[in-house]
This record gives structure tokens, sequence and C-alpha cells, in this order.
């Protein structure tokens, strides 16, 4: 079975923490307004949440590929 | 425009032609009340036919209203310079701390309060915030009327802002809101001068009374506030001077307020234009998950900022425009948030919608620094008011005002309230 990786783009991630609104198992933001990834890859029954944090990044930060 | 759409609170006629509406674009401004009552139109019309829109108004700015326009503007702060941030500008001599920075002193900045605007700083100032929209709310009840602008809408943001973060006590707070609204929202009637005056004035006043607040908490001890905080840090070994800590207090108490209640007020007048809405947002107010998505479409539906300006520090050519140093943008969140190239039915409200990457908070390195504790705030309000307060009428012998300004929103909403008894028990259950 496939499984699911993610990826941050330090330079475009600006801290909205949309990413731990959506999926707070998956990501954390710290002070500094940088996100980073909690769980990689995506722990089976987290691939929803996954592609929900990606859909709600605005600075389109989020990368997800299949490994 | 969708038909049942009824921004203005007015009763509107039918849409103004395309010719009208290239008059308004030709001297489009934030300050203009003409330009907030067509606004739909107008940059439905700039998006379609002119995204550099030109505008002769406060010496001509170019008007930027395409999604892809604006996110990109946002980005180049290599080329546009956010001082000053506003058209006209308020006339500092300095920038505004921080959101008129530049980098790379921007972020010295913004990472000195990272810590106290941070989603977790700001979860855990959720039983503070939630006891103020309780006081509100009990002020409202069993009442046959209130203004919920007032009461409500800019009650609860200010509060926010002024009592848990810079601790300023309950005296002053009435002061304080009513020399940042000559900032803010400049009278329209008036000249730029006039307004600017005034607006230098009332900055004088809020400064003196940062000044004295900074002053008492060296001589009696400091405490947990963000003046407290401001006071003792450093940037590369140096204390702020206190020019630079009242510079923040400026800053942050309109940024803070202001947009919020703006956002509010429409909401809660909303509430009477469209009472599907109010419904529709009862039925998911319990669920935090929906809550979460229906806060952000919230924010790219009403974006409460109109705009704001970005200056050519280097010649470039920009959207096909050739620009030249000195030249001006205004970016238009709120048009870049109904751009159907990004959402699809842009002009409806669809709690649920995902993607969302709307542009409400900005984008880029002057993401709304604020962002997290709008958001809770916008979500406790909803969840104590949506089951607490009865549905309500705009008061028959009132109506609405909407501000123009730096802001958009609705500084008077006089309403009637149905029956208090309807509330409480039958809690969730809508109308
Ligand atoms: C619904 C409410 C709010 C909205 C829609 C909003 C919107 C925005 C936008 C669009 C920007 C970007 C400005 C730019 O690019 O030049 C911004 C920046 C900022 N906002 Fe907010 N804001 C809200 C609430 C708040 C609150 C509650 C605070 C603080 C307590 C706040 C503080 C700030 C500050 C300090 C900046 C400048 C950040 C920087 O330059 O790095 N805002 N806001
Ligand atoms: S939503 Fe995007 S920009 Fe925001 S913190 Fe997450 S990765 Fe960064």
């Amino acid at each position: 079975m496939s499984m699911l990786k993610i990826a941050i783009d330090a330079g475009k991630c600006e801290g909205h923490a949309r990413c731990v609104a959506r999926a707070s198992e998956l990501f954390d933001v710290d002070d500094e307004g940088q996100s980073f990834v909690l769980a990689n890859p995506v722990p089976a029954g987290q691939e929803d949440a996954a592609r929900s944090a990606l859909e709600a990044c605005p600075e389109r930060a989020i990368t997800i590929t299949e490994v | 425009m969708s038909a049942n759409q009824n921004p203005t609170g007015h009763a509107e006629p039918e849409e103004a032609d395309s010719a009208t509406i290239r008059a308004l674009i030709e001297k489009f401004s934030v300050h203009n009340r003409e330009s907030l009552e067509n606004r739909d139109a107008i940059f439905r019309e700039m998006r379609e036919s002119c995204p550099m829109a030109r505008s002769s108004a406060h010496g001509g700015f170019y008007a930027v209203s395409r999604y892809k326009d604006v996110y990109a503007a946002a980005h180049k702060q290599d080329v546009f310079s956010s001082f000053p941030v506003t058209i006209p500008p308020f006339g500092n001599p300095t920038p505004m701390i921080p959101i008129e920075m530049d980098p790379p002193e921007h972020r010295k900045y913004r990472t000195l309060v990272g810590t106290q605007f941070s989603p977790n700083t700001i979860e855990a100032n959720e039983p503070q915030l939630r006891a103020i929209v309780n006081t509100l709310i009990e002020n409202l009840q069993g009442r046959p009327q209130a203004d919920l602008a007032e009461e409500v809408a800019i009650a609860l943001p200010l509060r926010a802002i002024l009592e848990v973060y810079l601790g300023v006590p309950e005296k002053d707070w009435a002061m304080l809101k009513k020399e940042f609204l000559y900032m803010l929202e400049p009278d329209p009637e008036k000249s730029d001068e006039e307004n600017n005056e005034r607006a230098m004035q009332a900055g004088l006043n809020c400064s003196m009374y940062f000044a004295e607040l900074l002053e008492e908490r060296r001589t009696n001890g400091f405490g947990d506030d963000l003046i407290s905080h401001l006071a003792q840090v450093e940037i590369d070994g140096q204390r702020l001077t206190d020019d630079e800590i009242f510079g923040f207090c400026l800053v942050l108490v309109p940024a803070g307020f202001d947009t919020t209640a703006s956002l509010l007020s429409r909401l809660l007048l909303m509430f009477t234009e469209r009472p599907e809405v109010r419904e529709q947002l009862t039925a998911i107010v319990d669920d935090p998950d929906k809550l979460d998505l229906a806060v952000e479409e919230l924010v790219r539906y009403i974006p409460p900022q109109p705009g704001v300006a970005r200056n050519v520090t280097t010649p470039t050519t920009f959207a096909d425009t050739e620009l030249a140093v000195g030249d001006r943008l205004l970016l238009l969140w709120p048009s870049a948030n109904r751009d159907p190239e990004e959402f699809p039915n842009p002009d409806e409200l669809i709690l649920d919608r995902q993607p969302n990457r709307h542009l409400g908070f900005g984008s880029g390195i002057h993401r709304c620094l604020g962002s997290h504790l709008a958001r809770l705030e916008i979500k406790i309000l909803l969840q104590e008011f949506l089951h607490r307060v009865p549905t309500y009428a705009v008061a028959p012998d009132a109506k609405p005002l909407w501000h123009t300004g730096n802001t958009w929103g609705v500084s008077e909403l006089p309403v009637v309230f149905e029956d208090w008894d309807t509330v409480g028990a039958s809690a969730g259950q809508g109308e």
C-alpha cells in the first residue's frame, strides 16, 4: 500500500497555521510562525486530514507525495 | 453580484450600469462611500477588464484586483515597500511597526511578539475571551433593543486587545476607541488635510496615553501585559526606544479591534438580511471542525480591510504594467477573495468551502499577526451568541450606519429583539 509523505517549503510558510487547524496530529507551528510536520509518513487514517491541510494552506507551502 | 444580496443595508436599486461603474473605478478610494456601496460591481469590472485599474484619488494609484496579482504583489517585498501602507498615508515620518516595515527589519520586530500571538498563547487566553463575550451577552439579555455594532461587534475586539493584551483600565477604553477611530475612519465629508490633522492629533494623544502607561509600569513593576513585554525585549542587544514601544501599541490597538469589529458588525447585520445564514451557522456551531471552515469562509466573504498599499522602490513590470519608482498599488483583498479564477461560485457563502486559500488576513511576510486571535474571537462569539440571543430585526425607525476607511464595516446597528423567552431552553434548534 502506498504512503503519503508531507513536505513544507519553509521559504513559503508564513505561519497561517491553517494546516494545524485542519490536521493537528500532523502539523504544528513554532513561535516564529514556521510550521513543521509531526508525523511522516502520514499515519493510516490521517490521509484526508493531510489533504485538507494542503487545501487550506494560503501560501501553497505544503506538498504531499505518494511514496 | 447575486441579486439577493443587499450589502449596504439600504434598499438597493438595480445595479449601476457599466459606464457608471467605470467612472467609479476612476475615482476609487477606500474612503469613498460610492466605492463601498458599489464594491461588488466595481471589483468585478476591475477583475474582468482592468486588473491594474488606475484611480486618480489621493494623487493616483493602481488598484490590484485579481487573486493571482494581489497574491504576487504581497510577496514582492524586494520591489514593493509597505511604507506607507495606506492611501492617503497617515503622514507618520517613520514606518509603523511592524506593518510598514520592510525586510530585514520587519522580521526582527515581528518575532518580538510572535509568542504573544501564536496559536498556543491565543488558546490559553480562551477563558478570558469567553468571559468577555459572556459579559456582553448578559448585558443584552431581556432588553427590547440594542446597538449590536457598539455593544458587541466593537466591544469584543476592543476589550480583547485593551484588556487582555495591554492591561488598559476600563475607564480609558471609550476614550481610546474614539481617538483611534479618528485615525482609522476619516470623515469622507472632510478634506484629506483636515482629516490628517485630526488623525495626527489623535495619534499624539494615544502616544501620550501609552507613555503614561509605560511610565506607570516602570515605576510600579512590569506585569505580563504586552507593554511590559515590549519594554524588556531587545533587538541585537538593544532595548526598544520608547517611541518604538508606543508605535507598536499604536498599530496593535486599531489593527486588533477595527478589523474584527467590521467583520462582526457586517455579519450581525447579515443575520437580519439573510436569516438563512444564521440558521446555517447555528446548525454547525457546535462542531469545531465545521466551525473552523465556516470562520475561514466568513473572512473570505466579508474581509473587513478593503485594501493596503505597496510602494514601488525599483522600476519593474508587474501584471503587464510598467511601474516606476514611487508608483503606488492598492491590494484589494475583498476583490481577490471573489475572483472566480480561484474560488468556484465566489459570490456564494459556502460554509464548508474547501479549498479556501483566501487573502482576508493578507499573505506573505505581513500575514495578519492577530489572525489566530481574530479567529478565536469570532468562534467564541458565534458559539455563545447563536444559542443565547434571539433573532432580531433592524429597528423600524433606524438604519444601520456603514463607515468607509481603512476598514469597511457597520458602526451603528440598532436592532429590536424577538422574544428572549425563545432562547435558552430551545438552544440550537434554530428558528
Ligand atoms: C478579522 C480580523 C482581521 C483581519 C481581517 C485582519 C486583516 C489583516 C491583513 C489583511 C493584514 C495584512 C496587511 C498588509 O499586508 O500590509 C493584517 C496585518 C496585521 N494585523 Fe490583522 N486583521 C484582523 C485582526 C487583527 C487582530 C485581532 C490583530 C491584533 C491584535 C491584528 C494585527 C495585525 C498586525 C500587527 C498586522 C501587521 C503584521 C505585519 O506587518 O507583519 N489583526 N491584518
Ligand atoms: S498553513 Fe501553510 S503557511 Fe500556514 S503554517 Fe501551515 S504550512 Fe505554513
